[in-house]
């Protein structure tokens, strides 16, 4: 036997109202404010948003940890690949290339 | 969060299906994430860009992510259903989730439709060729999602394989986790 989360109707509504909430307040911080802040501060409330929807809506917080642990070896994994070429991207040249129009 | 014991049927701990989908969204990260790190990369070295962020409509991006978010409510709620074998609920819910998915994509063609008509093609600038791409391969995860809760959802009419609608909702809250970070990165990051 395994444990499923069971769902929680009234929780979720609060859940949903806050995601909600979220997204209203990063439109409303872009209107308002602009700029790289707006930028910033989206990028901030879309990780909050990932861990509600994850936890909450996916159950994530109900699975064995090894779950999550799958799920981050493939998030590592994108790190690696972009780690290793990043600084060279970057440039206008790098090992054995040269930025067509720098 | 109380919980619930529930048959299984694989030696890991949790039944077979959610686990073919944990597998699949790992995948899945690597090719969203792969997708969306390199726009990033590449919008972080060219600020001029800023030139042509500046023509997608923020508004619009919003309305969709609370579709999204609205969607995944009522797919929850379809799960909800499903655990009591409530048929005529899961199923209500299962089909007011694609509805909603259907008025995603409707949106999404009116505002390609937009920015085609301005001149804004996959060919026009390296930001569009990104802009097209993350929302087509994304609008393109809507569609499988839209169908594999179609399939789910006849099933369940039947009274057969409740526990589907939680593995088609898993997949389904991935596809708006991904618009959340689609959301900032296209839309508000100008």
């Amino acid at each position: 036997m395994t444990i499923e989360a069971e769902v929680n109707v009234k929780k979720m509504f609060q859940v949903w109202a806050l995601l909600v909430t979220l997204i209203v307040l990063a439109l409303v911080t872009f209107l308002t404010v602009g700029g790289a802040v707006s930028a910033q501060v989206a990028l901030t409330l879309t990780v909050v948003e990932w861990v509600i929807v994850g936890g909450w809506f996916m159950h994530l917080n109900a699975e064995p940890k090894w779950v999550v642990l799958l799920l981050g070896l493939a998030v590592l994994c994108l790190v690696f690949l972009f780690a290793f070429s990043y600084f060279d991207v970057l440039n206008d040249t790098g090992v054995n290339w040269i930025r067509f129009n720098p | 969060m109380s919980a619930v014991a529930r048959e299984i049927r694989s030696n890991t701990g949790i039944p077979s299906g959610r686990l073919a989908m944990w597998l699949l969204l790992s995948g899945e990260i690597v090719i969203f994430g792969g997708l969306l790190v390199s726009y990033m990369m590449t919008r972080v070295a060219h600020p001029e860009w800023a030139e042509q962020t500046h023509h997608t409509n923020t508004l619009i991006g919003g309305v969709n992510a609370i579709i999204l978010l609205t969607s995944d409510l009522f797919v929850v709620m379809a799960h909800a259903a499903a655990q009591k074998k409530d048929k005529d609920n899961a199923v209500k819910y299962i089909y007011l989730t694609i509805a909603l998915g259907l008025l995603f994509l409707c949106i999404k063609a009116f505002e390609w439709t937009t920015d085609i008509s301005e001149g804004f093609t996959l060919t026009s600038h390296l930001f569009w060729t990104y802009y097209y791409l993350t929302t087509g391969i994304h609008g393109a995860h809507i569609v499988v999602g839209i169908i594999a809760l179609f399939a789910v959802s006849l099933g369940v009419k039947k009274g057969m394989n409740y526990q589907r609608v939680e593995i088609a909702g898993i997949y389904w809250h991935f596809v708006d986790m991904v618009w959340l970070i689609v959301f900032p990165l296209y839309y508000i990051a100008k």
